[in-house]
């Protein structure tokens, strides 16, 4: 090792790849018999910018995936359901019950409290964010306005989970029938920039379910649109791109009159082709609010080329 | 102003101070105008409020407790560790101070105590600090300081912290071992043979073992290994022979000489001593160059696998201690570094003498 080396270390450091390829244990030790060196290292990390601390983030971010985690809790406990939600897909499973998220929310909101000195943080009022949790996990009524409602409040923070967040307002208001509302929401998911691995996982459901609003309002080719890049970015994530195929399923199966069946053939053939493709295209059928999807595939003929999809009808 | 803030600034010793103890004075001054102003602000919860009080208090006690001896850096840093986890008050303020007085008290640390590794513990040092003030870091320190308040203990941040980083840099330096280690197999998928010359039916296998000892072993483990094989002056004979003289091999073990000033069968201390490293180190060292220098001659000798399930026995027990965190040698049966030496011995020699039955 030579003085260079040092040198080029150096230079290198503040990129964690290159830095890596250095053997750090020889420079140590040429470094520590050469005063130049020993000097350069001193005055280098003397003078390095230390980086701020993480914590603020890092808490807002736990608090938004509680609140998350909360709103997907409240709408599998409601009692009397006021829209079927059985084919609803959370993006990531949520851990716990309603009463340990709300509280694991609180906790947050506390700790941004501490770390402020206050209770506005980053220019949030934090008792907004306990009194929308505190009847989150109180409320037993109108359980999708209030999931609705803690999911609102947390997309007001600017966190790393802000697509998973507005994914999941975006569904609630279409379950509501409230479409605009709807679009808004998913829109705001894919303007989400910088989005990591799960942001970017929430944002193939926001095309899914953007296809699906687009197919309410009839407009098909942007619904076709959609469904493909869902499936796309899914298959560049490495992702299941078997909600995205099934979008473009509904979609082709809606437009069968202009397309013809062959369409529908094409997509149903690449979703059988998934793993487990068959069975589990049988059980997203099966669901209730897939009915139209059924029937129509059967006055289509799928039923006569594929009767394993119809086995549960029998 | 608080009426505890009050006097704990006037008691900040004034600015004659010099460097980075007249910056940390400062900052600290900056970390009381900060609780002083969550104290007087209207919208600051009770809860919050009744932290910051709690926290002034402490550091006032502690302040007439030291006296002016709080007024050293690392002491200042004990005393806002030590309130921070008495009050469980993890405010923006003082992360900020701890965060600008650990990273220079770890570099001064560095610079006295770990000289001969300040590449690396700078690094790590550097890195650490981001993930120790983190959500996470922040939230285990606290957690560790609760036990040892709990079990009657003083806690004490500076050296929490330095713990810390000697266990960073402890698995640091395992995952840039291998990676490198990972490194030079990519880059080098010819046998060491082959590499070293010694083509085809590696019979000289003398020149292999000096060509895996001179390529395939860092520095420090030619070092190690020599200063427990060999007698000192090995390459004096060497170098009077015209033939070998000029051998870039010789040239090295007369450098190894005047490293080792003459002396070989060196104990662990003078080892230690000598590298600047802890015996420990010196005896990881010496296991991995027993590795390398068995694992490779088994290959080129034998291809991918021994035919012997001793010699791979033999690897696997070398490289578990290696592996182990505390470099456990002893052996649940009692066996120390001797016995593994002898097994070791005895898997090399397997190898150097097999011979090559022609298929």
């Amino acid at each position: 090792m030579t003085c260079g080396d040092v040198a080029a270390y150096l230079d290198a450091f503040l990129d964690h790849e290159a830095r890596a390829r250095f053997d750090v244990a020889s420079l140590s030790e040429h470094a520590g018999g050469c005063a130049s060196c020993a000097t350069r290292l001193a005055g280098f990390f003397r003078v390095l910018e230390i980086p701020e601390s993480a914590y603020l983030r890092e808490t807002l971010d736990e608090l938004a995936i509680a609140m998350h985690g909360l709103a997907l809790a409240v709408i599998r406990e409601r009692v009397d359901p006021e829209a079927n939600t059985d084919n609803m897909v959370p993006v990531a499973a949520p851990e716990g019950a309603s009463e340990d998220l709300a509280r694991q929310g609180a906790e947050m909101v506390d700790d941004a409290e501490d770390w402020a000195g206050s209770s506005r943080v980053s220019g949030h009022d934090m008792a907004e964010f306990r009194d929308v949790i505190d009847d989150a996990a109180r409320s037993r009524e109108r359980k999708l306005d209030v999931a609705a409602k803690v999911c609102e409040a947390a997309s007001r923070v600017a966190t790393r989970h802000l697509p998973r967040v507005l994914n999941l307002l975006g569904a609630v208001r279409l379950w509501q029938s409230d479409v605009d509302a709807a679009e808004a929401a998913f829109l705001r998911t894919l303007a989400c920039r910088d989005a990591d691995e799960d942001g970017r996982r929430a944002q193939v459901f926001a095309h899914v379910n953007l296809a699906y609003v687009q197919r309410q309002r009839r407009r098909w080719d942007a619904a076709d649109l959609s469904a493909r890049r869902a499936v796309a970015l899914a298959e560049e994530l490495g992702e299941d791109p078997l909600f995205g195929l099934f979008a473009q399923l509904c979609i082709a199966v809606d437009r069968v009159a202009d397309s013809g069946v062959g369409a529908v053939e094409r997509v149903v053939a690449r979703l059988i082709a998934l793993p487990s493709g068959t069975a589990r295209l049988r059980d997203a059928l099966a669901l209730e609010n897939n009915k139209p999807v059924r029937d129509a595939l059967r006055d289509a003929g799928i039923g006569a080329s594929h009767p394993a999809l119809f086995d549960a009808e029998r | 102003m608080s009426h505890t803030l009050q006097r704990l600034r006037e008691a900040i010793p004034a600015a004659h101070d010099v460097g980075e103890r007249r910056d940390l004075l400062a900052r600290f001054a900056a970390l009381c105008d900060a609780v002083d102003a969550v104290l007087a602000a209207p919208d600051a919860p009770e809860r919050v409020r009744a932290k910051a009080t709690a926290f002034a208090a402490l550091l006032e006690s502690a302040r007439e407790r030291l006296g002016p001896v709080l007024w050293q850096p690392s002491y200042l840093l004990n005393v806002v560790g030590d309130a921070v986890v008495r009050t469980d008050w993890i405010f923006g303020g003082v992360v900020e101070f701890l965060q600008v007085g650990l990273y220079f008290h770890g570099l001064r640390v560095i610079e006295r105590r770990f000289a001969h590794q300040s590449v690396e513990y700078c690094a790590v040092h550097a890195d650490l600090l981001e993930s120790f003030t983190g959500r996470a870091g922040l939230k285990a320190m606290t957690a560790r300081g609760k036990a040892k308040i709990a079990d009657g203990r003083v806690f004490c941040l500076t050296y929490d912290y330095l713990n810390e980083l000697r266990k960073a840099r402890t698995a640091e330096h395992r995952r840039s071992a291998e990676a490198l280690d990972h490194v030079r197999v990519v880059a080098d998928p010819e046998s060491v043979a082959a590499e070293a010359g010694v083509d085809g039916e590696p019979t000289d296998r003398v020149g292999l073992m000096m060509a895996i000892f001179a390529k395939k072993l860092s520095a420090t483990q030619q070092v190690v290994y020599l200063a427990k094989n060999r007698a000192g002056g090995a390459a004096a004979p060497l170098l009077a022979d015209e033939a070998l003289g000029r051998h870039p091999l010789v040239a090295m073990l007369a450098e190894l000489d005047g490293e080792l000033d003459g002396h070989g069968n060196l104990g662990w201390s003078e080892i230690a001593e000598k590298l600047h490293v802890n015996e420990k180190t010196a005896k990881r060292e010496y296991l991995k160059a027993l590795h390398i220098l068995l694992s490779e001659s088994a290959r080129s000798v034998f291809g991918a696998e021994p035919p012997t399930r001793y010699v791979a026995r033999v690897l696997q027990q070398i490289r578990e201690v290696v592996d182990a965190k505390d470099l456990r040698i002893r052996s649940s049966t009692g066996e120390g570094l001797g016995r593994l030496v002898e097994k070791w011995e005895t898997a090399l020699r397997f190898v150097l003498n097999h011979h090559r039955v022609p298929a």
